[in-house]
């Protein structure tokens, strides 16, 4: 999944060298790269990136570029042809995973305490309250959580 | 519930928090963490009139560089810069995002700790320390009525942050009296500005007024927004505005305290206020004798005395990267920083941000830019392959038409600059301070000789060490671009050598740190008694205008009290006694005449 996502995201990643444009069967080789590293066999890789692809899209937050634009909807996949030839049926990421990623970056911000405040008044560091081994060199901040 | 674990001690010295636990359990430093208890207990709210013109605001947005060049990220060029901004642009909005979640939630507080000077620093990124957009945002959580001398002090804050606008002179520069009498003067323009801001009208109705935003653009909108409602509501107006009172020039007041000096003590406001409330005078010295009105302070004496100096060593050149005779600002850092033990290098690191910042505000002016590296082309002559001539060792060879042309880069200009200004110190701008830096540098090296490690306790009891070690690294093979192999160096602790150069060069630094950061502490805890309202950005103090008469007098008295005994003394002892009886110490620094209550007299002190 998370091959998934660079792949999809990048630019660079998954595009033919020559006209550098993203095609079908390139990125079913970086990912089939990834998921089988020491593979020799070129053509078993791309097949195997080729099935990750196909599981990949069973979730919501993946998509091929031919669900999302009609444009290349036409096309015919390479799976279809089983052939080597350059698809711009890439893989692409769907607007839900955008939302996902927003909504755990604002989690992540508004709950790191290296980030943000605190919104109740932090404890105060009193060795004879707490006992110094207690809390010497750490004491911890509690926060809630966005929903709480 | 999420929790997090967060060192006392930023930066995890692990001998350092030994130390620290040693003392804690002696009971040595209670009153450096209640004053740190004191700093942190402080609430407040975001400023919302503040936060709603900066999102109204809304500047053009940037486009996204584009992806294929991020290799050229690393390199400094159009490409970086683009990135730079964009990024820069990006965090930003994230900043007002966090800002306006916070708003939501009303009351918030800054959890702080300790770094291993034991000055105060604040943990999370959003904090008052930062720039002008962030620092703008903040109001304390519970106002305390203004009153009418509360109300002057709000009004010489309100000059005080008007410095980038472009219809007056800079306040700053003028006395606390003369501020006031400033606002004043444009009490109409300024109330227009306040009542724009509170209002929620658009940005644009009052960007003439407003300073740019290099400089405190936020602050001053935020500080006008207070004055017009504390006019309208009168004395009862319950302020919540923090006001900044900054220390002229932190490093020096504390090493002419310890030398008891009085001519550099005078320079930055230890020493009885001169006849006719002038702070400092900069016709009556050794120093510099040029006419002009910025000299009022040491920034200003400096920066004069930097563009005597180039003048008299026909050092021309350089002066194309100064904005006239007068250029404090871009000496200010540097000359900060001398005192806190920096070097030429470090020095030029600042001038060259400072002179970027200026090229980046000529390009968007279409003004020629400043250039910091003159590049001569010459020809040389060519014997069996081995170039001959007068840099024939630090040039580069190229040929055009068959001729061989060499390329001599002749030093890099602000380098040059901060060189110039580094000997101007130690010569003639603060000998004495130069001595005493020169003098902890010589106590480093001697420990460093004897192999022990500098070490001495601030006069509230914090344990400062001067612990430079050599990293014990260890090498990890990546995978890098193209499958090729990239080693990275990866340093995984500690080990029991001494870094020599960097335990000599930072000593002056940790020990003016150190000396901040107890001036910081007995504030505090003086703050707290009073039940004054108080944060700190190191050598800086921030109250609300009715607690800021006292807190001028209260950081004079902690000061004065801070350096009744004699903190060169108390390392020069620390040194003694853990070296060796045959090891020859350096004589003790001789001290002047300089009484130590004389700084309660001068309230130019903070500013």
């Amino acid at each position: 999944m998370a091959i998934g996502q660079t792949v999809a995201a990048s630019d660079r990643l998954g595009a033919d060298r020559e006209t550098g444009n993203k095609t079908y069967r390139d990125t079913a080789e970086v990912i089939g790269n990834n998921l089988v590293p020491h593979c020799r066999d070129r053509k078993l890789r791309i097949e195997v990136g080729d099935w990750a692809i196909e599981r990949l899209r069973t979730l919501p937050i993946f998509s091929l570029q031919s669900d999302l634009t009609p444009m290349a909807a036409g096309l015919s996949r390479w799976q279809q042809t089983n052939g080597f030839d350059a698809n711009p049926d890439t893989l692409a990421l769907t607007a839900e995973l955008g939302d996902v990623l927003g909504d755990f970056m604002v989690e992540q911000i508004i709950n790191k305490p290296l980030l943000s405040p605190m919104f109740e008044p932090p404890i105060s560091l009193d060795a004879s309250q707490q006992g110094w081994r207690a809390w010497l060199f750490h004491f911890t901040m509690f926060r809630p959580s966005p929903q709480d | 519930m999420p929790g997090y674990s967060i060192s006392l001690c930023s930066g995890h010295h692990p001998k350092t928090e030994a130390a620290w636990r040693h003392a804690i359990a002696n009971g040595k430093v209670g009153r450096v963490l209640d004053a740190l208890n004191y700093l942190q207990s402080a609430p407040f709210v975001i400023n919302e009139p503040v936060l709603l013109f900066q999102r109204n605001e809304g500047s053009e947005p940037i486009q996204k560089p584009a992806r294929k060049d991020m290799w050229k990220v690393r390199e400094p060029g159009p490409v970086q810069d683009q990135w730079k901004e964009y990024l820069s642009e990006m965090a930003r909005e994230m900043e007002l995002e966090l800002a306006m979640y916070i708003r939501e939630h009303g009351r918030f507080w800054i959890p702080m700790h300790l770094d291993f000077r034991g000055r105060i620093i604040a943990i999370p990124h959003f904090h008052f320390g930062r720039e002008d957009c962030i620092r703008g945002l903040f109001l304390f959580a519970d106002g305390e009525p203004i009153g009418v001398e509360g109300l002057k002090w709000l009004k010489a804050h309100v000059a005080a942050r008007a410095d980038g606008v472009n219809w007056s002179i800079k306040p700053s520069r003028l006395s606390r009296e003369q501020r006031t009498a400033w606002t004043d003067e444009n009490l109409p323009l300024l109330c227009k500005i306040g009542r724009a801001v509170l209002a929620g009208d658009d940005p644009k109705t009052i960007q003439w007024a407003l300073p740019s935003e290099d400089d405190e653009r936020y602050q001053f909108i935020a500080a006008c927004a207070e004055l017009v409602q504390a006019i309208d509501i009168g004395p009862e107006f319950k302020t919540k505005l923090p006001l900044i009172f900054d220390c002229t020039n932190s490093g020096l007041q504390h090493l002419a305290e310890m030398r008891r000096d009085r001519i550099e003590g005078r320079w930055v406001n230890i020493t009885k206020p001169l006849d006719g409330g002038t702070t400092t005078s900069p016709y009556d010295d050794a120093v510099i004798e040029v006419e002009g009105d910025g000299l009022n302070d040491f920034y200003g004496i400096m920066a004069a005395a930097l563009w005597r100096r180039l003048f008299e060593r026909e050092l021309f050149g350089l002066r194309d990267l100064l904005e006239g005779p007068l250029d404090r600002k871009i000496v200010k850092q540097p000359v900060m920083s001398y005192f806190y033990g920096a070097t030429p290098i470090g020095m030029s690191d600042q001038i060259c941000e400072i002179i970027e910042k200026r090229n980046r505000t000529k390009k968007k002016k279409k003004l020629p830019r400043a250039e910091m590296t003159p590049i001569r082309t010459f020809s040389v002559h060519e014997v069996d392959g081995i170039p001959y001539g007068k840099f024939a060792n630090i040039f580069s060879l190229h040929r055009v038409n068959d001729i061989p042309y060499g390329t001599f880069i002749d030093g890099f200009l602000p380098y040059m600059l901060a060189d110039a200004l580094y000997k101007l110190l130690e010569q003639e701008g603060a000998p004495k301070a130069a001595e005493t830096r020169n003098h902890l540098i010589k106590l480093a090296e001697l420990c460093n000789e004897h192999k022990k490690i500098l070490r001495f306790d601030t006069p509230l009891g914090l344990p400062v060490i001067n612990r430079y070690f050599k990293p014990k690294e260890e090498r990890l093979i990546c995978s890098g671009v193209n499958r090729r192999r990239r080693d990275i160096i990866v340093a995984i602790g500690e080990t029991d050598k001494i870094e020599k150069d960097r335990a000599e060069n930072a000593v002056a630094a940790n020990f003016v740190h150190a000396a901040d950061a107890a001036l910081l502490h007995l504030v505090a805890l003086a703050a707290a008694k009073k039940s004054m309202p108080m944060l700190s950005i190191h050598d800086c103090f921030i109250s609300t205008s009715p607690f800021a008469a006292d807190l001028n007098v209260t950081v004079r008295d902690c000061f004065s009290r801070l350096h009744r005994h004699n903190w060169l003394n108390t390392i020069w002892q620390a040194v003694r006694k853990i070296l060796p009886k045959g090891a020859t110490m350096p004589p003790r620094l001789k001290v002047g005449d300089l009484d130590p209550n004389e700084v309660k007299l001068n309230p130019f002190f903070i500013n």
